[in-house]
């Protein structure tokens, strides 16, 4: 297959040929150490409105995720988020006593850092999107999309196991809430508390 | 498990399970109770130009907000009363019309009566002069006995042979009587199937 490959190459001339093979080897010991991961958790979730609004939320969430990557290098993971709302930020006033529950999915670069300190610290950098099921009488779920942010650490008990501790940041903005005269849109920060683990493969 | 190991999960416990905070318990944003159309008794001539409309957004704190450009407006009777966003025109002498907003599950409808041309008023004219233009002013009679009403639109004028114009509109018309008898066709929503005739003889 290799030899197929570089037969059909060969005529983009000796240097593209040495960049192809030359890639082709870094690639492999690019990620000599990656593993797919799952990993769940639960975390504590906390939500400031911007530009002046008097709002604040704050509830119990949980995470499952899935990743590849170096636990002590790069990865790529992907998260599924559920928040159980507690407060009452969009809901009529009347109608129920909070807002619904919040499903969110995410897409995150992970790096991490090997200090030989029995711990991996990491940051990681993302975007995410979801929906809040409210109860309005023009609308019964709120869109989002997020910026997500957060650094952490891991803490490795074997070569499959190890724990995560994590401070997550969500800049969040919803789409906008119908009130027929008038859409207003709404920004928040949420600041999330995570503890979980991995199990890596 | 190391020392640092241990600190670490069991600051992050501590700080999770002390974790929990504040929420906000009635909305940020008043919802939506209903929709209206501000005008009550709605009418307007049939010689009118276009009347224009508002509606208005109330919500469960009791205030209220213009939704004149958001909601859809329509007419139950588009041969009668046509209706460009809130905007009504009439289209024929005379007729009602539902007029509806909506805006997903709300709605609201208002009654717009069309007031019926019967004849029309014209002033002194020279039938002497038969060489001369002349200008004569007109104005409407209108249901229920509504009379020297100003029209502003929705009248085009003819003549026979014997009457020239030279110029005209709703509210007058100038033209050069030469022979008599003479006549002068005011015509209500020309070319249209609402077209109705008014004819005066000098």
């Amino acid at each position: 297959m290799d030899i197929i490959f570089i037969k059909n190459y060969a005529k983009l001339g000796k240097e593209n040929l040495k960049k192809i093979l030359l890639f082709l080897l870094l690639l492999p010991s690019l990620y000599a150490d990656a593993q797919i991961y799952i990993g769940a958790g639960a975390a504590a979730f906390s939500e400031d409105f911007n530009n002046g609004v008097e709002a604040k939320g704050s509830a119990k969430s949980a995470k499952f995720k899935i990743g590849y990557g170096d636990r002590a290098a790069y990865g790529v993971e992907f998260s599924l988020d559920y928040v159980q709302t507690e407060s009452k930020i969009f809901s009529s006033s009347n109608a129920v006593s909070s807002d619904g529950n919040r499903y969110g999915i995410n897409v995150e670069l992970v790096k991490a850092f090997d200090f030989d300190i029995y711990v991996l610290p990491f940051f990681k950098a993302g975007f995410g999107t979801g929906f809040l099921d409210i109860n309005r009488e023009t609308q019964k779920s709120l869109r989002y999309g997020s910026y997500n942010l957060s650094f952490g650490t891991l803490l490795p008990i074997n070569k499959n196991l190890d724990f995560e501790l994590s401070y997550d940041y969500k800049y969040t903005s919803y789409e906008a809430i119908d009130t027929i005269s008038e859409k207003i849109r709404y920004e928040s920060n949420v600041n999330t508390a995570y503890f979980g683990f991995n199990i890596r493969y | 498990m190391t020392l640092l190991q241990t600190s670490l999960l069991s600051l992050s416990a501590a700080l999770f399970l002390g974790c929990g905070g504040e929420n906000t318990n009635s909305s940020i944003v008043a919802d939506v109770t209903g929709i209206s159309i501000n005008e009550r008794d709605i009418s307007l001539y049939s010689t009118d130009l276009t009347k224009k409309l508002n509606a208005t957004t109330h919500y469960e704190n009791n205030t209220s907000a213009d939704a004149t450009e958001a909601v859809i407006w329509s007419s139950s009777n588009t041969d009668d009363l046509s209706i460009s966003l809130s905007k009504v025109t009439a289209i024929a002498n005379g007729g009602d019309s539902n007029v509806t907003i909506s805006y997903l599950q709300f709605s609201d409808f208002q009654t717009v009566h069309i007031k019926e041309l019967v004849s029309i008023n014209y002033s002194e004219l020279n039938v002497s002069d038969t060489s001369n233009s002349q200008t004569i002013y007109v104005s409407g009679n209108f249901e229920n006995n509504e009379s020297n009403v100003t029209m502003f639109t929705n009248i085009t004028w003819t003549s026979d042979e014997n009457i020239t114009i030279s110029e005209s509109n709703s509210t007058q018309v100038t033209l050069t009587l030469t022979n008599r008898p003479a006549m002068l066709f005011g015509t209500l929503f020309s070319g249209t199937l609402n077209q109705v005739d008014f004819n005066k003889t000098w």
